[in-house]
């Protein structure tokens, strides 16, 4: 029997976390976040690292599935409506569809494109500027960057707060 | 939803001999006949572009390739591009697979609209050859013209001093009779690419091209970027019966309009039964079923429904005798108190509704059908909208028939 281990949950100050998002583990967000309500965070078997300026949307499951490595998420990364993550590495500027899914153990490199509802197969490896248009076929743009959010994360850093309390301050809605 | 309502449990029959959902079908007012897309005549009533609502005319959209000039789709994933603007200059980006015209090497634009398509490299020498042959056609017609046009042969402009300008105006008609042929030069074959090189063409790219790309832009090569392909126009029907030839369905003018302005949906005319509580079945015992039957049209109705006899396998047998009710209509609002007839069969009335019981054997197999056969009149809504040459009351007591497949089974 192994105790469960503690919740070590850091987030950054300037991150928005809703009270609703729930989050078991060792999780570190960095500044300038925005975790919509209901999106899950498991990093029971290991922890996940986020980086900066990522927006999370409702429903969407990151989950470590490793055994006690770290998972990482680069910057600008985003997660659209219940999308699941269990990738080992995302990189920078990844725009995750609306029930897409990283499998197991999968690494997907910068400025890589998910469309809805497709998978990246589990051990697989995206490169650079990839776009996963059905499942299994992959289309790469050139050298193009994907465009950043930050016009949408400023918009739900500051209406976030005016419906939801923050996490770990505040009761819970719903 | 559907599944919750339950509509597709219960097929009329067609004047084609079809079963089909009620809100499939069509009934004609002339014919008093049950209608559907299938045996009606259907028409283009207009084409239009689906994504900015612009109609046009046939010959219109004939110059235009059937295709709209203003939108384009995404070569790759056929979605909708959307523009976008950076120093002032446009350029397209697809949202589902952020493909963008800048990697088909289109320099970015002034306005939003016309993008490059591919066009055929040989249009304007098939012109030549259709104004060559055009030319040729007419010398071929020219002793037919002169025949039919009753000069008389002993006269002719020829003779005539050139005082009134009549010499030039003849041999103007004559050249336009005999125009000139100036030989064209033949067509000289290009060798096209060899499957080799095709495929080498292809796979150099990182991007494999799938058929349906290839298929959308047949005059893009192997070796050439996709472009942006201009959305296909869409055409909007209009149905008529194919006996008496009259309108069935029309929309309104207009493509926004979303209304009709003639509609003859069977579910205006025809009772609409529905199955209203889930079937329990027990095998070799009488089981029930609750059928609702509306009366969704704007004058009451005499319906005598009767169970037809088992001629297949899969139907059940019923024991229920025919039942005749009367339905008022849906507008009526003096009728509502219909006084509240019960028996075995009529399980309740409310308004323009009325539930009923329905006993059936179950058959052996798995599928339990029941056949029902409906004889109806209606009083009001054909007596004013049959031909007035015909006798009104004759086409009120007209006794209308049609054949129902219920399915029991889930």
């Amino acid at each position: 029997m192994t105790a469960e281990p503690e919740n070590k949950i850091q987030i950054a100050e300037s991150a928005v976390v809703c009270a609703e998002a729930q989050i078991s583990g060792e999780v570190s967000i960095g500044d300038g976040c925005v975790i919509h309500p209901f999106a899950i965070f498991d990093a029971k078997n290991g922890p996940i690292i986020i980086g900066n300026n990522c927006l999370f949307e409702e429903y969407c499951v990151i989950r470590n599935c490793g055994d006690g490595e770290p998972m990482i998420i680069g910057d600008e990364n985003a997660f659209h409506v219940e999308s699941e993550c269990f990738a080992k590495y995302v990189g920078n500027r990844n725009l995750i569809g609306c029930r897409a899914r990283l499998d197991r153990a999968c690494f997907v490199a910068d400025d890589c494109h998910i469309t809805p509802q497709c998978h990246v197969a589990s051990r697989q490896t995206l490169e650079q500027n990839a776009v996963v248009v059905e499942n299994g076929v992959i289309r790469y743009h050139e050298g193009n960057k994907n465009q950043i959010l930050n016009g949408q994360l400023e918009v739900l850093r500051n209406l976030l707060p005016n419906y939801h309390h923050k996490y770990g301050k505040g009761k819970k809605t719903g | 939803m559907s599944a919750l309502l339950q509509s597709f449990r219960v097929k009329y029959e067609c004047s084609c001999g079809k079963f089909r959902n009620l809100s499939d079908l069509h009934f004609c007012r002339q014919c008093f006949k049950i209608k559907c897309e299938e045996c009606a005549c259907v028409e283009i009533d207009m084409l239009y572009c689906a994504r900015c609502l612009e109609a046009s005319t046939v010959p219109e959209a004939r110059l235009k390739k059937n295709q709209c000039f203003n939108c384009v789709e995404c070569p790759m994933c056929m979605n909708i591009l959307s523009g976008r603007t950076e120093n002032d200059k446009f350029f397209l980006i697809c949202q589902a697979c952020s493909w963008q015209t800048r990697e088909a090497g289109i320099e970015d634009r002034d306005s939003a609209k016309k993008w490059p398509v591919y066009e055929n490299e040989i249009t304007n020498e098939m012109n030549d050859v259709m104004n060559h042959m055009k030319k040729l056609e007419m010398i071929q017609n020219a002793p037919k013209d002169s025949k039919n046009r009753k000069i008389s042969k002993g006269w002719s402009a020829h003779h005539l001093p050139n005082k009134f300008g009549l010499q030039s105006m003849v041999e103007k008609k004559r050249q336009m009779m005999f125009p000139d042929l100036t030989p064209l030069s033949v067509h000289e074959p290009e060798e096209p690419l060899s499957l080799e090189e095709e495929l080498e063409n292809r796979y150099k790219s990182k991007n494999l091209r799938t058929a349906d790309q290839i298929i959308r832009q047949p005059l893009a090569s192997s070796d050439q970027p996709l472009f942006p392909v201009r959305v296909p126009l869409q055409g909007r029907t209009s149905i008529r019966c194919d006996e008496c030839e009259r309108t069935l369905v029309k929309r309104d003018y207009g493509v926004v309009a979303y209304k009709f302005k003639i509609s003859a949906f069977a579910r205006e005319y025809v009772p609409d039964i529905r199955i209203s509580r889930p079937v329990q079945f027990e095998n070799d015992k009488t089981s029930h079923v609750l059928l609702t039957i509306t009366n969704l049209s704007s004058s009451p109705i005499q319906l005598k429904i009767s169970p037809q006899e088992k001629s297949r396998d899969d139907l059940v047998e019923c024991s229920t005798p025919p039942v005749n009710i009367s339905i008022p209509c849906s507008i009526d609002t003096d009728t509502a108190g219909v006084p509240a007839e019960k028996s075995d069969v009529i399980v309740f009335r409310q308004h323009n509704r009325i539930g009923l019981n329905f006993d059936f054997i179950p058959n052996q197999s798995n599928e339990h059908f029941l056949a029902l056969s409906l004889e109806y009149t209606q009083n009001g809504s054909f007596g004013l909208l049959a031909d007035k040459s015909q006798n009104t009351e004759e086409a009120s007591s007209k006794v209308l028939k049609a054949n129902v497949i219920v399915q029991l089974h889930n």
